[in-house]
């Protein structure tokens, strides 16, 4: 079997993806097709994949990190991996489980877990010609308050019809969406609004302002930075929640609710 | 007046401290491990020891901030009726010492006899 290597660079870090399985690096080079490096970093990593008796066994710098029997899992546990060490590797941002999306220069991120739309809106407002910045994990400067770009291939949940509770969310097959290159927005952009969108079937689109206090732990309930150094975290998202309006968007249907956001990306609040 | 916990590892604010009652003598004190982040008008704490958080809105953190380990739940009332200008003082006494008693569940406040001598 044919060995095959990717790139990826984000900031201080160049990571190299090496497997022998050429499906292997071909869907990380998709996911992370933004984000193709060859220039060198002040960091590097190398993430290996070896076949190994039926089973994948993915390392980092040889030290062993999982053992994943199929290759879609594989795929899968690697983009997670290479994420997880893009964020520990740039623990100076403030890293939140959020998409995100620009519009005249200002962005809107989308904050939330699974399933809380963040994909569903960042590609409802991609194709309403907003800029792209990131699909589930954004980071945010916010010293500058600046979202960066981290534009993965944003993963949509293919619907079944049927209305799955919260927790059975996860079982929904994922689609890659894949968006014209020139909706990518590769600079960083000043942050406007906080959405905190909350799907539940059937119900009518409401808006709500959050206080600043408020915003500032749903940042911390959303936050990847938060295990690593509680107290920057809690610090930080205090500044964003007192520099940024929040807003708790709830609704049942996507595309009525993209048009709630685009009014408010219109006529933004202040905080 | 102050909202729960929401972090990870959050715990029911009751639990674990007994209840007591808290009279009008009593000198609430803040917990030096507690860290105050002011937000707008409105404030975070974060208990470093419990790695727990806690919003206050602005009355909360109005009453936290008269809480500086000297002034007594009855002077703090006090400040708070000449500041507000004519609350009624049974309101005001009962919101400050629901607040207190929150931010004592949360480890934000011990609660004293005496006040502190230091400055």
């Amino acid at each position: 079997m044919a060995s095959s290597e990717v790139r990826i660079g984000f900031g201080r870090l160049g990571l190299t993806v090496h497997a022998d399985d050429p499906e292997i690096p071909s869907y990380v080079a998709r996911i992370f097709r933004e984000f193709a490096s060859t220039k060198p970093r002040d960091i590097s990593a190398c993430f290996d994949v070896a076949a190994i008796d039926g089973a994948y066994e993915i390392s980092l710098d040889g030290r062993l990190l999982g053992r994943v029997v199929s290759a879609t899992g594989t795929q899968r546990r690697l983009v997670q991996e290479i994420v997880r060490h893009v964020i520990e590797s740039h623990r100076e941002l403030l890293w939140l489980h959020a998409g995100a999306v620009a519009h005249n220069g200002r962005a809107m991120m989308l904050v939330g877990r699974f399933g809380a739309g963040k994909s569903t809106f960042t590609t409802a407002l991609a194709a309403r010609n907003w800029r792209y910045l990131s699909d589930d994990v954004a980071p945010v400067d916010v010293e500058t308050a600046r979202v960066l770009p981290f534009p993965t291939m944003p993963m949509v949940r293919v619907p079944t019809g049927a209305d799955l509770p919260e927790a059975r969310l996860p079982e929904l097959r994922k689609r890659p969406v894949d968006l014209p290159a020139w909706t990518i927005c590769r600079d960083p952009v000043p942050l406007s609004t906080l959405v905190f969108p909350k799907y539940s079937h059937g119900a009518p689109c409401s808006l709500v302002k959050l206080s600043p206090s408020e915003a500032a732990l749903q940042v911390l309930h959303n936050c990847t930075s938060y295990e690593h150094d509680r107290r920057n975290a809690v610090a930080a998202a205090s500044r964003l929640a007192a520099a940024v309006p929040a807003y708790a968007l709830l609704y049942g249907e996507a595309q009525p609710a993209a048009d709630v956001l685009e009014s408010l990306m219109r006529t933004p609040a202040r905080p | 007046m102050a909202t729960p916990p929401l972090l990870p590892n959050a715990v029911e604010a009751s639990s674990g401290v007994p209840e007591t009652p808290i009279d009008r003598e009593i000198v609430p004190r803040r917990h030096p491990a507690v860290d105050a982040h002011p937000v707008g008008d409105e404030m975070v704490l974060y208990h470093s020891e419990t790695e727990l958080a806690l919003s206050l809105n602005v009355s909360a953190r109005t009453i936290w901030e008269l809480c500086d380990g000297k002034r007594s739940v009855a002077e703090i009332c006090t400040t708070l009726k000449r500041d507000t200008g004519g609350a009624a003082e049974s309101t005001l006494h009962a919101d400050v010492l629901s607040t207190v008693r929150a931010l004592r569940e949360f480890g934000a406040l011990s609660l004293a006899n005496i006040p502190d001598v230091a400055s």
